[in-house]
């Protein structure tokens, strides 16, 4: 065989073989992608099908599984997820008010990291297809304008952002090839089947932890100060806008973290957090801080080192929260925002 | 790669890994693993130190047989000093840090072991799949001391290995059985098919005696079913650039 030939053949080879895979990745992601993303699925399905009842809840992981739709007095759809930032609740609130009717309510959670460093917007939120092309380019945009590439732009040294950002749309199957390795290429279809059904069964409500009780510090406990970063500020505020502009209520609720975490946690991150929404809560008159900015229950409601609920803390949550929903469905909620602290009933 | 690299600018390097977990016994896994390094250790410390002992031992009119290597005294000085002296500071070339130290301090205690094995017991049968296992978890030991963060952290490990922080069965679903799978298929390559130097060794791919390896027809040749297989290496280099990790918060 002459060198050429040989070289023919084995270039042919590797296009055919990483086609195939590429072809794979993009059409059956529930086949072998990490156990999360039928829950992340779910949410886009049910945005898709505009199947969102009067409240939507969005933010990130505490509030995706401490929040029981199931609990709650009025149709809820919980479209928060793990690892989620106001880019993430900002796309899907623009989604939601595209919907006919859009919810009537809206309720954000995010804990203090969610506002001042990345978490896994790549890794989850892109890879999982959750934030498209356009949202990407507007991401690009606003980090620009802003300066802020820390969202966009977060892996200095490696692909230019543009092009890592592009190849990501396109599920460029070097991204996916851990999942697909550890996935057994088809092993977890079944299981994410599975999981999808039960995550829009539970409207989009699932567990991560379910150990009973941690006393691990959570990311707050490790948090020096509270600066949000321009560019998820800037989603926050957008997020807001939209929803003012649309008239729609909406009430930041925030997740409890366990009193290992609160003791580690320093004052001026509780400080800071709490003084950026207040000036939030200022400036739109739709937005209301319900109750504590970082309320804490003891260590036994949590099910892992991130400060998850456990299943039995989360049905304690929502039964509070459900009770609160009811009394604010009555009367005004700008009255029981003052008035209504969500608290661990002992 | 370095070798591949090298060969692609016709240059020649010496081999620095030969499968090293097919070794046979301790001594054999340092003439299999990082052999340069090895190379330059006995080189410039084993050698100089066992000649200047054995130097010291002939001025005093000691002898120097293998016979004296097995009395206590002759052993201290003529295997247990070299190897102790060289193995710290191997371990120590490695990295800074108590794990390093106790790395090459284990080691250094493999090899005397090894060595006082062939000194007393010359005549044994030819090493066989035990010996292959014995060497194996001896170096496995010593690599969770190489790799972990703490000495703590590489007890707590070793601890729960020994099923020292409680035994439960684990559930044999499909994850597991992948996982078995993968291990098993890994081990099938680790102790079965050549290595990439066995397989180019039709054309000189390093400097350095290559030995035959097990199945023979593994041995490259510019052929279609070649090119097929190296094409499909290439597509899963390709594949696994990417980078990105699985992050669970879930027990999965």
């Amino acid at each position: 065989m002459t060198a050429t030939r040989y070289l023919a053949a084995l270039s042919a080879t590797m296009l055919a073989a990483f086609g195939l895979v590429w072809l794979w990745v993009a059409a059956v992601p529930l086949a072998y992608l990490d156990p999360e993303y039928p829950a992340w699925l779910a949410k886009q399905q049910m945005l898709a099908r505009c199947d969102l009842g009067e409240l939507i809840v969005v933010g990130d992981s505490r509030a995706a599984v401490d929040i029981l739709p199931s609990a709650l007095p009025i149709r809820t759809t919980n479209l928060a997820v793990g690892g989620g930032s106001p880019i993430e609740a900002s796309i899907a609130v623009a989604r939601a008010l595209a919907c006919a009717p859009p919810p009537r309510r809206v309720v954000v959670s995010f804990d203090a990291a969610h506002f001042t460093e990345p978490d896994l917007f790549w890794e989850r939120s892109v890879r999982f297809g959750f934030v498209d092309r356009d949202s990407l380019r507007d991401l690009q945009r606003v980090s620009q304008q802003l300066d802020d590439p820390t969202i966009y732009d977060l892996r200095r040294g490696g692909l230019p952002a543009p092009l890592r950002s592009m190849l990501y749309t396109l599920r460029f199957p070097s991204f996916y090839f851990d999942s697909l390795v550890k996935g057994g290429v088809f092993l977890r279809w079944w299981r994410n089947r599975q999981a999808l059904a039960d995550t829009i069964a539970t409207r989009g409500q699932y567990f991560f932890g379910t150990e009973p009780g941690s006393s691990l510090v959570a990311v707050e406990g490790r948090l020096r100060n509270f600066t949000a970063l321009p560019v998820l500020d800037h989603y926050f505020d957008q997020m807001l806008s939209q929803l003012a502009a649309r008239g729609i209520d909406v009430d930041f609720v925030a997740m409890p973290m366990n009193d290992t975490t609160w003791q580690a946690m320093r004052a001026q991150v509780r400080d800071g957090f709490a003084a950026y929404l207040a000036d939030y809560a200022a400036r739109y008159p739709n937005f209301r801080v319900v109750g504590e900015v970082t309320p804490h229950w003891p260590d036994r409601w949590f099910g892992d080192g991130y400060a998850h609920l456990n299943p039995e803390g989360a049905r304690r949550f929502s039964a509070a929260f459900a009770q609160w929903l009811a009394s604010t469905a009555a009367r005004s909620t700008a009255e029981n925002a003052e008035r209504c602290a969500i608290r661990v009933v002992e | 790669m370095a070798i591949g690299l090298a060969r692609m600018f016709n240059v020649r390097f010496p081999l620095n890994f030969n499968s090293p977990y097919k070794a046979r016994s301790v001594i054999d896994y340092w003439q299999r693993w990082h052999m340069t390094l090895t190379r330059y250790l006995n080189l410039c410390l084993y050698d100089p130190l066992a000649l200047a002992i054995a130097r010291r031992r002939r001025a005093r009119g000691q002898s120097m047989r293998r016979e004296a290597q097995a009395t206590p005294l002759g052993f201290a000085e003529m295997v247990l000093l070299p190897i102790f002296v060289t193995m710290i500071l191997a371990g120590v070339w490695h990295g800074s840090g108590l794990t390093f130290l106790v790395f090459g301090l284990l080691h250094a205690i493999y090899l005397s072991v090894n060595h006082a094995w062939r000194i007393l017991r010359p005549r044994t049968a030819a090493a066989g799949v035990g010996s292959l296992a014995l060497t194996y978890l001896c170096v496995l030991l010593g690599a969770i001391v190489f790799r972990a963060p703490s000495l703590t952290a590489a007890v707590q490990l070793v601890a729960g290995m020994l099923g020292l922080h409680g035994v439960t069965v684990a559930a044999f679903d499909a994850h597991a059985w992948l996982a078995i799978a993968w291990l098993a298929g890994l081990y099938a390559i680790v102790w079965g098919a050549p290595n990439t130097q066995q397989i180019m060794r039709d054309y000189a791919p390093a400097l350095g005696r290559i030995q035959p390896g097990s199945l023979s027809s593994l041995r490259w040749q510019p052929t279609l079913r070649w090119a097929a297989a190296f094409g499909c290496a290439a597509a899963l280099g390709l594949l696994s650039v990417g980078g990105t990790g699985e992050f669970l918060y879930f027990q999965f």
